[in-house]
């Protein structure tokens, strides 16, 4: 609530002339957007760009912002936005990872992805790239809703979507990562039990 | 889709209803396989809330600030269009269609006089049955008679093909 309130009292004081106080709110939000952009972008500088785009333009559009949302919400409709707009100009080819195909080659890299180097790596590392390999929408609903503080319907407001369809894509988007995560977490879910 | 993995999903978010709550949390208690699913569930939720963010680069807010520096100042909406404007468009109508109805109304005449209109509801046929139409009205005649002998003629053609097969 005062993070809120903190937001609503910097855009006004932008607006009232203070521009150069709009880098607090850039500060305050960057590693968010910037980590929604890399789930659309896949790689640091395209997510750069389209973090940096976003924020321009939401400081060209900061008088429209009306405040009967959160400044956030307003924020990561722009971004969503800007990363589709930047997805279609790149034609990037995106797979779910429900893509056999990509599973197989996952399975069977002797690069990063073998079984004894899974075993040393994080959980941390390898849920994110488990998020990486997901859809682009469902691995912003998943950022959105864990890190985002963002409810449901807020969420439908960013994406452009009903609710109930941000509810059913996030249960896909969990079990497939949790189809991923079992082989890591096995032993400590045992542990659980 | 999963539906127990949906329940427990609701359930693990709060966004199951009191009854389900109690159904699942009785179930939860009973059925082996059921509480495993649920405790993998919490497992990949708390990895889930563990989810850290990425770090953009060093120069990202003075990168961003040094494109902002280059735009318009923005201007909230509200100082942008002016009240006061609206309203005065809105009082130049209102005083204009007023001084209309007010001047109709004092140069009307309100004296009222309604004659019936006279009509004739005499109806002459002669006028209508000339030359013209009875030959409009034969040719069609003919046309119509044309129409149905091509059927009747058609007739015995078909049955004679259907019998040949």
């Amino acid at each position: 609530m005062q993070s809120k309130e903190t937001d609503l009292a910097l855009i006004t004081a932008v607006l009232a002339g203070q521009t150069a106080r709009y880098a607090e709110l850039v500060k305050r939000h960057q590693r968010f957007v910037f980590t929604l952009a890399m789930r659309f972008a896949k790689n640091r500088e395209d997510a750069e760009e389209i973090a940096q785009d976003c924020f321009v333009k939401a400081y060209r559009a900061l008088g429209t912002f009306k405040h009967t949302s959160k400044f956030t919400t307003w924020l990561y409709t722009i971004t969503y936005t800007t990363a589709m707009t930047f997805l279609r100009k790149k034609r990037l080819d995106t797979s779910s990872i429900n893509d056999d195909e990509q599973v197989l080659q996952i399975a069977n890299s002797g690069t990063d992805f073998d079984a004894n180097t899974v075993e040393r790596k994080s959980s941390y590392a390898y849920l994110n790239q488990a998020i990486d390999m997901l859809l682009p929408d469902d691995a912003a609903i998943i950022t959105l809703f864990y890190k985002g503080e963002q409810s449901l319907e807020e969420i439908g407001v960013t994406l452009n979507m009903e609710a109930n369809t941000i509810k059913v894509k996030l249960h896909r988007a969990r079990a497939r990562l949790k189809d991923k995560l079992t082989y890591l977490l096995k032993d400590e879910v045992r542990e659980l039990i | 889709m999963n539906t127990i993995e949906e329940q427990l999903w609701n359930y693990i978010d709060g966004n199951c209803t009191a009854a389900e709550k109690l159904e699942i949390e009785a179930k939860l208690a009973v059925n082996v396989p059921y509480h495993t699913l649920y405790q993998e569930l919490v497992k990949v939720n708390e990895e889930l809330n563990k989810l850290d963010f990425e770090e953009p680069s060093m120069s990202f807010t003075r990168n961003v600030m040094e494109k902002v520096d280059q735009e318009l100042k923005p201007v909230a909406l509200q100082t942008k269009v002016d009240n006061r404007i609206i309203y005065s468009i809105a009082a130049f109508f209102v005083l204009a269609l007023t001084g209309i109805f007010v001047y109709s109304i004092a140069t009307s005449d309100f004296s009222f006089k309604f004659d019936m209109p006279k009509t004739s509801f005499t109806f002459e046929l002669g006028q209508y049955i000339n030359r013209t139409s009875l030959q409009i009205f034969l040719f069609v005649d003919v046309v119509i008679a044309l129409v149905y002998l091509d059927g009747l003629l058609r007739k015995p053609n078909h049955t004679a093909q259907k019998k040949g097969e």
